[in-house]
């Protein structure tokens, strides 16, 4: 625990107690003293370092400072080197994951000034091409906040000027120029679909700013990019990241299968042909099946789903009631029938009606079917509604074991 | 709590404009604090901008900062900052990066290829009040946070951040709270 002094040398004898240095993938530190500490019943001696970021104080056995990357803080001649590199146009981004992570990953591990830098234009060049999936991203924002720190401390610079040297390196500005030569201004780049993304309602009060932004939420719940970069992004990241938990890869999947699943709407005149014979339907088997045990036959004895309606219809005692209903129901079939039919509309919405296809082809013929079609679908509903009956006869069944 | 001080005159309905944006761009409340005045002492050497980081430093401003606040002084003044290796290149404002303070001036907005004044200050408002948040620039045109002289930043004027940006926000913000 004995701070030994700054004449120290540490590490290869290039660094002393009081330099600033670069750690890898952690930023600038200030070496502030060599301490002797005690661990698992060892002494250790240990280079203490203060991170200049956030004050926090990162311990790294002597004898591993070189191994680790730990290093001087670049020379302005080394930088100015970098902002040559930063302005040269770039070549083509490596287009396989496996390579670019691969490469990134130990880019980053080194620690040096290059491979920070290549890694920042690398995926800056990717960026231009498609959208960067989030491993990525945050990979390129943590070479940048690296990059940045290291040009600031090199040359003095507040935080906010180094950045924007660097920006003006890889997007020029106009007339921007480089020892001499003009940079060619940048241009507009492709726009990631998951950028532009409001803060939800419940952060962002403002309701009137909400509506007027509201372009972004779509984008949010769709992930934002499109469906085919969007599932190899995920492919890509969870290989890329082995640490991920299968409980959020396997959401993931989940969430992208969902969207490509996700049905057509329905119609508007389908739907309410839909909801006019559902209603109707409903309230019959419910009924018989609320009756006292007895009553009603099991399930399994009573055909197919759409024939007992009728049959019981006519059975019972309410027999006209039941005509009367069959019948409403066959006024309302009509009626959408007929609204179906007025209009001409497009043909890819046709399976998502209650009538046939077949009485599509011509207006005329359509004028004239609507008498046959309002039987299909009362036929139809009770398929619509068996769910609904099976979990209707449960309930009886249950009280009556009970 | 993000904290508007003017110096300068700007008309209300804008004030309040920029206010809402960055209400909605980051989450948390934004109010108008009042009005102070430009230090002579920051005057660069050509007597018409200010040097920013030296404005920020000298600035007579009562306004208190606490944990979680960011003040951010709008001005109609041209700034200066410190050349770095690339030479000047145009400033729209000036953040103390990850901490309290930045200023942003309305100069040059309005003009011919350049946003009105209202959703151009709020638009760079919200990016420097990002740089506060440690928000580096990001490379998507839609965001916020990039690079205000590019083109992309003037072809898209709404205030919003993309999702890393927005994430990244929100965890310093709640960090600062705590």
């Amino acid at each position: 625990m004995a701070n030994k002094g700054t004449e120290i040398q540490i590490g290869d004898g290039s660094l002393h107690v009081g330099d600033r240095v670069v750690y890898p993938n952690q930023g600038i530190c200030r070496i502030t003293g060599v301490e002797v500490k005690q661990i698992a019943g060892r002494d250790w001696e240990v280079v203490t370092l203060s991170r200049e970021e956030d004050g926090a104080t990162v311990m790294v056995p002597r004898a591993k400072v070189m191994g680790i990357g730990l290093r001087k803080v670049a020379s302005v001649a080394a930088i100015d080197d970098m902002f040559d590199q930063l302005a040269a146009p770039g070549d083509d981004p490596q287009l396989d994951w496996k390579v670019r992570h691969r490469e990134n990953a130990d880019r980053m591990t080194g620690g040096g000034l290059q491979g920070t830098l290549d890694v920042l234009k690398g995926l800056h060049a990717l960026s231009r091409v498609r959208p960067l999936p989030q491993k990525e991203r945050e990979l390129y924002d943590s070479a940048r906040h690296l990059l940045v720190g290291e040009i600031a401390a090199a040359m003095n610079l507040p935080l906010h000027v180094a950045e924007d040297n660097l920006d003006y390196a890889l997007w020029p500005p106009p007339g921007m120029k480089r020892k001499g030569k003009p940079l060619q201004p940048a241009a507009l780049p492709v726009p990631a679909s998951s950028v532009g993304v409001v803060r939800p309602a419940s952060r962002a009060a403002d309701e009137e700013g909400d509506e007027e932004m509201d372009f972004g939420e779509v984008d949010a719940e769709a992930g934002g990019e499109p469906k085919a970069v969007q599932v190899a992004d995920t492919e890509e990241s969870d290989i890329a990241d082995p640490a991920e938990t299968k409980d959020l890869v396997r959401q993931r999947a989940m969430r992208v299968a969902a969207e490509e699943e996700e049905p057509e709407p329905l119609d508007e005149l389908a739907r309410d042909a839909l909801e006019a014979t559902h209603e109707d339907v409903a309230a019959q088997p419910s009924a018989k099946l609320h009756a006292p045990p007895g009553t009603t036959r099991p399930e399994a004895k009573r055909g197919p789903a759409g024939s007992e309606p009728r049959r019981e219809g006519a059975r019972s005692a309410g027999g006209e009631e039941a005509h009367g209903v069959a019948r409403s129901i066959a006024a309302k079939a009509l009626e959408v029938a007929a609204k179906v039919l007025a209009p001409a509309k497009p043909a890819a919405k046709a399976p998502a009606r209650p009538a046939p296809p077949k009485a599509r082809p011509t207006p005329a013929k359509k004028a004239a079917k609507p008498a046959p079609k309002p039987k299909k679908p009362p036929a139809r509903k009770p398929a619509m509604k068996k769910p609904a009956k099976k979990v209707a006869a449960k309930k009886p069944a249950g009280k009556g074991k009970r | 709590m993000i904290r508007l001080v003017t110096l300068g005159e700007f008309p209300s309905e804008v004030l309040e404009h920029v206010a809402r944006r960055l209400h909605a761009a980051y989450g948390m409340g934004c109010e108008i604090e009042g009005e102070a005045e430009l230090p002579d002492s920051a005057l660069a050497e050509d007597q018409e901008s200010y040097l920013a980081p030296k404005l920020l430093e000298e600035i007579d401003d009562d306004t208190q900062l606490y944990a979680d606040d960011k003040i951010v002084y709008l001005t109609s003044a041209p700034l200066a900052a410190p050349e770095g290796p690339m030479g000047k290149g145009p400033l729209t404002g000036f953040p103390q990066f990850g901490g309290g303070r930045a200023v942003v001036t309305s100069h040059g907005l309005g003009a011919k290829g350049e946003l009105p004044l209202d959703i151009g200050l709020a638009k760079r408002a919200a990016h420097h009040v990002g740089h506060l948040w440690e928000l580096h620039h990001c490379f998507d045109p839609r965001c916020a946070m990039h690079p205000e002289w590019s083109p992309g930043f003037t072809q898209y004027p709404e205030v919003a951040l993309c999702l890393y940006d927005r994430e990244k926000s929100e965890r310093k913000i709640k960090l600062g709270q705590s």
